[in-house]
């Protein structure tokens, strides 16, 4: 029996340290989701604690088809698109448009002072994905952040490989050439 | 002769698995500056997306999630009463359509034998009790306010609990 088994075991079994200990493991992920989808500061936490209060009520019907941290994020990612749905924040959820349609709906303003002074990459960074659509950013943050596979990220979000994939190379092509246009390489990347 | 330079996608295929990588990709990076900046670039973006950024690293879960599964398991057990409370109308609903209301009410009417009894019973220790100058009706009512105080209570309890984790 793994890890992870023993575990789930003695959280059903009703030993409260056993769920103190699953929350310590995913919370990072879980926020890592949560903090990307979701831009008000307010709700986040209580999003996080959504997320596990979930996991805990339906850990009884996991089947360890996957592996834990990929139904762990799935709840996570449900959780923060019905959030989203209930905001009325829009999902563009038919991202299949070619870049230069993506580019214009997702350009933002970029005359506020906010950019202007931002002063390293990662504020930069940072502000850029913040545009980006709620599908690239979540992608962006599973792959890069949290090292999951195509195969994963495509389980998490219930998309292709493929589409996962595609979407994982125009957020980042997106990301460059828009940095790459307000700053000279140097000043960037130094 | 116009060199063909590697598309976005291919310099990020090239980066993300070299080992996998096409040998015409592998031998154009190798000589072409160009795309060699390119890929610079993306090694810099790569870099940079796996920085952590304030995304909630000081954030700790546990203890509100704890204190928040605690409540709801609270709202959970009672959930039987109101089961119960809902399955007595059910069940008395039932009684009366299968048994028929007319029975039901010379049934009852047939219960005042027992009840006479009952306040036979109360009466006769009412006039035991009446030489310790007690007032069984001032005594029901005693009991009555400490019972629904106990329900209030526990209303209130839950409720203090979820002020309290809201303000955590």
């Amino acid at each position: 029996m793994t890890e992870t088994h023993e575990l789930i075991k003695r959280i059903l079994a009703g030993e409260t340290a056993a769920f103190r200990s699953l929350i310590l493991a995913y919370q990072r992920l879980v926020s890592h989701i949560v903090f990307r989808m979701v831009s008000n500061a307010a709700d986040r936490e209580d999003l996080c604690q959504d997320v596990f209060i979930k996991v805990y009520q339906n850990l009884g019907g996991f089947q360890f088809e996957s592996k834990i941290s990929t139904w762990i994020a799935k709840i996570a990612y449900n959780t923060c698109i019905n959030y989203l749905k209930k905001k009325k924040v829009p999902l563009y959820d038919d991202l299949t448009a070619t870049e230069e349609s993506i580019e214009n709906k997702f350009s933002g303003d970029d005359s506020s002072d906010a950019f202007a002074l931002s002063s390293d990459i990662n504020s930069r960074l940072q502000q850029e994905i913040a545009k980006l659509p709620v599908q690239y950013r979540t992608i962006l943050t599973l792959y890069h952040l949290d090292e999951m596979s195509y195969a994963e990220i495509s389980e998490v979000l219930g998309m292709p490989d493929g589409t996962v994939k595609n979407y994982l190379f125009r957020a980042r092509k997106l990301l460059k050439d828009r940095l790459n246009s307000k700053y000279q390489v140097e000043e960037l990347w130094q | 002769m116009a060199v063909t330079h590697l598309s976005d996608q291919e310099i990020q295929e090239y980066f993300d698995n070299k080992r996998a990588a096409l040998p015409r990709v592998a031998a154009h990076i190798e000589t072409c500056q160009q795309c060699q900046a390119q890929l610079q670039g993306y090694q810099e973006l790569y870099f940079a997306l796996r920085y952590e950024p304030e995304l909630s690293t000081r954030l700790d879960l546990a203890d509100a999630i704890m204190e928040n599964l605690k409540i709801n398991s609270e709202e959970a057990f009672n959930l039987p009463i109101w089961l119960a409370f809902f399955g007595m109308i059910i069940g008395l609903a039932a009684t009366l359509y299968l048994v028929g209301v007319e029975k039901v009410v010379n049934s009852l009417m047939a219960l005042q034998t027992y009840f006479s009894i009952d306040w036979h019973v109360v009466s006769t220790i009412n006039k035991y009790l009446s030489g310790l100058h007690l007032n069984l009706g001032l005594l029901a009512m005693a009991v009555f306010i400490i019972v629904m105080m106990s329900i209030i209570d526990h209303f209130v309890f839950q409720s203090r609990h979820k002020l309290i984790s809201f303000f955590k």
